[in-house]
């Protein structure tokens, strides 16, 4: 496995020397990882996104089912991608959980636990494979390798957390990505469509997240000069988790989100952008804790290192 | 300017020098007795939960972590519970150390059942 990921770096950096087109600039998609950046260009993209759960579902339904009465996430994102050549951008993504947070009801009596402190750290390469400037298109994509900011989980006052408040999953990962993305002159709408494979290890406790699958196709339309209206539909698939090499029951499934966006673009540099998560289908192997919304706002900076670099993300004509 | 970076180097120096090493432990002595681990039951109901007891005699920290499942409390009894995603045997582990760096522990196993 090593190997062939190191064969794939090398492949890339033997691409990117030869690369002879453009990175444009791709649209903002709140906090989503996306396509590469034109040469010198340096990006940073902050965000703090609120999560809550409450409720259980069983398959795709309701249950009775009561034990977590709600959780509660905060967490900061931040991501800073830089084009290296014009067709290869590097970026690495990192997070911290303010609040992982579950609050119990059991015998009448309740609880609390909490996490909090660095997710994960994913170095990611991508690489422009195909960019149509005549027809607005193009193709990219990458590689990532996810790094736990810790292998040991988190104990609080003596007490091990349960996985499910643990800042990291302490395991290893690979990411796989790909976005394509498409626009359209009439109107100003822009299509991209980005999909993301997660593949985890299994942690030092010997437990294993699921994979998953993710799959988000953006709509966005300019409503005035500087305001963009987003329509995110993802779609999440997460396989079963597994404990010491069993699977676990009630783990993985999949989900259906809804995330309108409005983001306000100041000088092409500056994008402040602010998002809700609306879960509108679950279906969950077993019980699980029900996903019920989130919001998000997130500041995007693009700096040209490079004096020409900005002139780069108006569309070539 | 010269004498004055002379001076707090040299006061760095000694601030570092003159730092008291900690005086190791003079006895292994173990400062405690694990006398055992018991739970109210051995078999609990997916969203149930049982007492989990240390019996411990003598000054001690402890430390509590389970194979899965959640532990609220930190004293010498805690209160494990399990979820929907806990069926199974799951090891409670309850260790227990003194400041001469003994350590002791034990573990109890509880089936979960949906």
């Amino acid at each position: 496995m090593n190997r062939f990921i190191f064969i794939f770096l090398l492949t890339f950096i033997y691409f990117c020397g030869k690369s002879q087109c453009c990175g444009g600039c791709n649209p903002i998609g709140g906090n989503t990882n996306q396509g590469t950046l034109p040469k010198y260009m340096l990006q940073v993209n902050s965000y703090f996104r609120n999560a809550t759960s409450q409720g259980y579902f069983e398959k795709d339904h309701p249950s009775d089912f009561k034990f977590v009465k709600n959780g509660n996430s905060n967490f900061i994102g931040l991501q800073v991608g830089y084009g290296i050549t014009k067709r290869f951008t590097a970026d690495i993504e990192t997070g911290y959980y303010l609040n992982r947070t579950q609050n119990f009801e059991i015998y009448g009596s309740s609880f609390r636990l909490n996490g909090y402190g660095g997710s994960a750290v994913t170095l990611t390469g991508k690489y422009n494979f195909i960019k149509d400037t005549v027809h607005d298109f193009e193709f990219t994509a990458g590689i990532g390798v996810k790094v736990p900011w810790g292998i040991k989980p988190m104990v609080v006052n003596g007490v091990e957390l349960s996985e499910d408040v643990q800042p990291s999953n302490g395991a290893f990962g690979i990411a796989l990505r790909s976005f394509l993305f498409k626009e359209f002159d009439h109107g100003d709408v822009k299509i991209f469509l980005m999909n993301t494979l997660t593949f985890n290890g299994t942690n030092p406790k010997e437990y294993k997240e699921g994979n998953t699958y993710i799959s988000a196709l953006f709509l966005s339309k300019r409503l005035i000069k500087n305001l963009t209206g987003i329509c995110q539909v993802r779609n999440e698939l997460r396989e079963r988790a597994y404990r010491q090499n069993t699977p676990v029951t009630s783990s993985g499934g999949i989900r259906f989100v809804f995330i309108p966006q409005l983001n306000y673009s100041i000088k092409q540099k500056f994008n402040f952008s602010v998002l809700y998560e609306l879960p509108f289908y679950q279906n969950y192997n077993g019980i699980q804790l029900r996903d019920k919304n989130a919001f998000s706002i997130n500041l995007n900076i693009r700096l040209g290192l490079n004096k020409n670099v900005n002139q780069l993300c108006e569309k070539p004509r | 300017m010269k004498r004055f970076f002379i001076l707090v180097f040299l006061s760095a120096l000694f601030l570092i020098a003159c730092k008291k090493k900690p005086k190791p432990s003079s006895s292994s002595e173990k400062l405690f007795t694990y006398n055992s681990l018991t739970s109210d039951v051995s078999s609990i109901k997916q969203g149930d939960a049982t007492n989990i007891k240390a019996n411990i005699t003598g000054a001690a920290s402890i430390a509590w972590s389970a194979s899965a499942g959640d532990i609220f409390g930190n004293d010498r009894t805690v209160l494990f519970a399990a979820g929907s995603c806990c069926t199974g045997n799951h090891t409670v582990t309850c260790t227990v150390s003194d400041a001469n760096n003994n350590s002791e522990s034990k573990s109890v196993v509880i089936y979960v059942h949906s």
